[in-house]
């Protein structure tokens, strides 16, 4: 079976503000509203469960090519890692097991 | 070793799935197709992927054990996506495996499913009978698939569509859900109780109508309070009745309460109506004997919109209705929808005010969502004539959370912010010490998210 994992959002009252070229986010988390700038919107917009991160990382070269790879690749993982750490987003979403098992059982 | 296994496709969506265990009501309609099965002597096993403990592992282990010759699963519009998947995980499993799917989406989208591949039949409707009638064609070679009403079907690359089933048996003579076969224990709500099915209106947004012919076909008081009885002896806490409107015969909900008291079950309960109810003083009834919330469908705060729903209600009943269920001490819960065909941004704001009034005025826990297409709706068929333009083909994101269709006056990122914006208003004019229906907390504006500097 195919296992898809990519970053998903959990949040699901948010809007979008701005022009496509420069969306700007802003989510209803768990401790309030949180703006998020420009590039973080556009992580934002990207991370649907159907983007891997390899995805969002090339759609950030197009928008910053003369960044290295390496720096973009930082900043996004510590975008996704802060996200989730928020409750707004899983890094590593399996739409079949969305959230981490407490207990499996056996089967009888 | 088991004859079928039974399972029930999760939402693709993470909050979605969090919701559903949030309601934590068990798969009645599933254990009622297992309840058939077995009083023909089929040996069945039901697995909820809704669980936190139905691991993808867990169902991979459950069918290579149990060895079913015959899968059935059950999915609605959103967890389609999921049902493929599952599909094609027992595809892998086992090349003889018969691999069926039913429930509200593929009733409508049949073809579609079969065209996927990894599925061989699709029951389509209410679904004991066929499937019992496909059971024995498969497993005790009775009649062939092409003679069982209700059944659409694939032999190799080839789909026929046979003749649709007509609800035929009073449901009186369906066995009681096989609640034994779920683990209850794991269910927040696990006296979910079904004392009808079907539904007599044609809202534009829901599938019931076109589900159930328009009917609502009820059970007998009698047959219901022993049921409830039954599950009140499993340790059932409180009651949920899952009818999409129970309050449309006052008669047989009078006579269910009075054989409920007579039994001396005492339990709380939980129920959906409608506004037009016939009689608002029945509240002060339904509270004397046990009821604690009523979830209303208020659909719209604009009268425009709202009488453009098929539902044949106004503000009016609305106020009327909830006030009374208010004043009889129940909890109100009422439902609207944005983004319906003739909303316009002022009627959206029309509606966010209408709840928050509710929710000022009557304590109503408000909820506001997405209208969106489901196929085998009005809104979905005749998408075109309402000058809808559905542009989100991923069912998963059917989730009356997120906008898959543009209207005539506002395109999916408008309604996506006016849901957000009606959140927003819901929070902020929530009564003090009340409890919204969403499960956050309002608060203050945080600073910019720090991704750094826009520079990266």
């Amino acid at each position: 079976m195919n296992k898809t994992r990519n970053p998903c959002r959990c949040a699901i009252y948010w809007k979008v503000e701005g022009t496509d070229s420069y969306p700007q986010v802003t989510v209803y988390g768990l401790t309030g509203l949180i703006r998020l700038n420009r590039t973080a919107s556009r992580i934002w917009l990207l991370s649907d469960g159907r983007h891997s991160v390899e995805e969002i990382l090339r759609a950030l070269k197009g928008r910053f090519p003369g960044v290295a790879d390496s720096r973009l690749r930082e900043e996004l993982g510590q975008f996704l890692s802060r996200a989730e750490a928020r409750g707004l987003l899983l890094r590593r979403w399996d739409p079949l097991q969305p959230y981490r098992i407490i207990k499996e059982r056996a089967v009888e | 070793m088991i004859d079928i296994a039974l399972i029930t496709a999760p939402s693709p969506v993470p909050f979605s799935v969090l919701a559903s265990r949030h309601a934590g009501t068990p798969p009645l309609g599933v254990a009622y197709l297992a309840a058939a099965l077995q009083q023909k002597g089929y040996r069945v096993g039901i697995v909820d992927m809704n669980l936190c403990s139905s691991t993808r592992r867990y169902l991979r282990r459950f069918l290579e054990i149990k060895h079913p010759r015959v899968v059935g699963i059950s999915s609605l519009t959103e967890s389609y996506p999921n049902a493929v998947r599952i599909a094609a995980m027992v595809r892998e499993i086992s090349d003889h495996i018969a691999v069926v799917i039913g429930g509200p989406h593929v009733t409508f989208a049949a073809e579609e499913a079969l065209r996927t591949g990894v599925f061989d039949f699709v029951v389509c409707g209410e679904g004991e009978r066929t499937l019992v009638e496909l059971a024995d064609s498969l497993l005790r070679g009775g009649k062939s698939p092409e003679e069982i009403p209700g059944l659409h079907w694939r032999k190799g690359e080839e789909i026929y569509r046979n003749a649709p089933r007509t609800p035929g048996l009073g449901l009186d003579e369906l066995p009681l859900p096989a609640r034994r076969l779920l683990r209850l224990e794991e269910y927040p709500n696990a006296g979910a109780v079904i004392t009808g099915r079907g539904c007599p209106n044609r809202c534009i947004f829901c599938t019931a109508g076109a589900m159930f012919g328009g009917q609502y076909r009820r059970r007998s008081p009698q047959q219901v309070a022993e049921e409830i009885d039954r599950l009140a002896g499993m340790g059932a806490r409180s009651l949920m009745f899952l009818d999409d409107t129970l309050t449309a015969d006052l008669d047989r909900l009078d006579r269910l309460l009075f054989l409920m008291d007579r039994k001396g079950i005492r339990l709380p309960w939980v129920c959906e109506s409608r506004v037009d109810i016939e009689e608002t003083g029945f509240f002060d009834r339904m509270a004397r004997a046990g009821c604690t919330g009523v979830q209303f469908g208020v659909e719209s705060g604009s009268p425009e919109v709202l009488s453009r729903l098929g539902k044949g209600i106004c503000l009016d009943q609305v106020i009327r209705a909830v006030g009374a269920a208010h004043r009889a001490g129940i909890h109100p819960v009422c439902s609207l929808m944005i983004g319906l065909p003739d909303d316009t941004e002022k009627t959206v704001l029309q509606t966010i005010e209408f709840a928050a009034g509710l929710q000022r005025e009557f304590y109503a826990r408000v909820g506001i969502s997405i209208a969106t297409p489901f196929p085998g709706t009005y809104l979905f068929r005749h998408a075109r004539k309402l000058g809808l333009e559905i542009e989100e083909r991923d069912y998963g994101r059917y989730n009356l959370h997120t906008p898959v269709m543009r209207t005539r006056h506002l395109d999916r990122r408008q309604i996506r912010n006016l849901h957000f914006e009606a959140m927003d208003r819901l929070r902020r004019s929530a009564p003090s010490g009340m409890s919204n229906i969403f499960p956050h907390p309002p608060g203050p504006e945080q600073a910019v998210y720090d991704f750094r500097d826009e520079v990266v």
